[in-house]
């Protein structure tokens, strides 16, 4: 059935269905969760178009929000305009609150001192580390273009790490700078990048096959 | 109060929650270790272990955690909706006017300036992560970085100062992983649970 095709209600019924799963299984976030919502929503459900969702991996990645939440609203406002969106978005955040508040409140009983637990623990937090450094990785290329932006980068890191800057003041102080910068002062900006920032996108040329 | 208190934090981190989330981490940092003193970095550490180990999205799994651990499942609810609400108005404003807004001047010098920011916060967030896993001992250079994460004079819950010999190796398998081979999150993160829990083993037997 293509969207047209589907009434309203039952569209809602299955954007529910279909991000509580995603949400519930898909655990990683990110990519991971692009890469299945366009298999539901392009192929099984054939409501969006093919690369639909890759394209608008700018504006899912722009607009402040979790990669995860802003897809699910994207999709649930081409489906079915704002309450899609809405419900779309809450039934990402369901399984996580349901799951998250049973293990918290187991939390205070995990054996800590147990040596396997320590030691899975500081395994995770290791591979936290090297997934914070793969994200810098992904994200650079389409953020600091120039040297411009990347002095403004280092001096954002250093005030940040040494001085303890508020990150707020710091968004905001990029925001007035960038204004300032191409607005303001009309300097030439680097042409806007179309394509997805983050690593393992598939290149431009294959994301229409399919 | 506590509720308010929590859904306005999450309000204001939703709204400031760059790039999927990823400048996130140091928002957490810098209001909920130093300036509130909710928790130390060491319990974030925790926290953002089991985010990544449980199913969902780790930003929405860490903000009900923090929101349950402060105000029970109340708390939990008000930081979840706190920190999704901003994107759903933006998202939504956004779709409705993205043909118009995505060429204009004013948008593009906008994201000139806060996308290199937006990098800064996520190194930053790499750093306090090196200092919840590698520098966990007490070697001059770990005491520098300790410092830095603000981990100083905390009773971390350091691993055993040999561990880190293994550690670092598994940091960079970690990396190599992710970024090389492509291998999803999911595999990476219960491959190094697994991994720290046997070279912990290892160490203790």
């Amino acid at each position: 059935m293509t969207l047209n095709e589907t009434p309203y209600r039952r569209r809602l019924w299955i954007l529910f269905r279909e991000f509580f799963c995603i949400a519930l299984f898909v655990v990683g976030g990110g990519f991971a969760i692009l890469l299945v919502a366009e298999q539901v929503f392009v192929r099984k459900r054939q409501w969006l178009r093919a690369g639909e969702l890759t394209d608008m991996l700018a504006l899912i990645q722009t607009v402040p929000g979790l990669t995860a939440g802003n897809i699910a609203i994207y999709v649930g406002h081409r489906v079915a305009g704002f309450p899609g969106a809405l419900l779309a978005l809450f039934a990402v955040a369901l399984p996580s609150f349901i799951v998250i508040t049973l293990v918290a409140v187991g939390f205070d009983f995990l054996p800590m001192d147990n040596v396997l637990f320590r030691g899975a623990f500081i395994g995770v937090r290791t591979a936290m580390a090297g997934l914070t450094l793969v994200v810098i990785f992904q994200i650079w290329r389409g953020s600091v273009r120039n040297k411009t932006q990347l002095t403004l980068c280092v001096l954002g890191t250093l005030a940040v790490l040494f001085f303890h800057l508020n990150p707020g003041w710091l968004i905001l102080a990029g925001l007035l700078f960038g204004v300032i910068y191409g607005t303001g002062l009309r300097l030439p900006l680097p042409e806007p990048e179309d394509g997805a920032e983050m690593a393992g996108a598939p290149p431009r040329g294959e994301r229409d096959g399919g | 109060m506590i509720i308010l208190h929590l859904f306005v934090l999450f309000l204001y981190f939703g709204c400031l929650c760059l790039s999927g989330g990823s400048s996130l981490l140091q928002f957490y940092i810098d209001e909920l270790v130093y300036r509130l003193q909710w928790m130390t970095m060491d319990g974030l550490g925790n926290f953002l272990a089991i985010s990544q180990m449980t199913p969902g999205p780790i930003g929405v799994n860490l903000a009900t955690f923090i929101g349950y651990q402060r105000g029970g499942v109340p708390g939990g609810l008000a930081a979840t909706v706190g920190l999704l609400t901003p994107s759903l108005i933006l998202m939504s404003l956004a779709v409705a006017s993205y043909n118009k807004w995505r060429n204009s001047l004013l948008v593009r010098s906008l994201l000139f300036g806060i996308k290199p920011v937006t990098v800064s916060l996520v190194i930053t967030a790499f750093v306090a992560t090196l200092g919840m896993s590698v520098f966990t001992d007490q070697l001059p250079l770990d005491l520098w970085m300790l410092k830095l994460c603000g981990l100083a004079g905390e009773n971390v819950a350091a691993p055993l100062p040999r561990i880190r010999y293994l550690i670092i190796p598994l940091f960079g398998l970690t990396v190599y992983l992710l970024y090389r081979r492509n291998w999803s999150i999911f595999r990476v993160i219960f491959l190094s649970a697994a991994l720290g829990a046997a070279a912990q083993l290892l160490l203790e037997l």
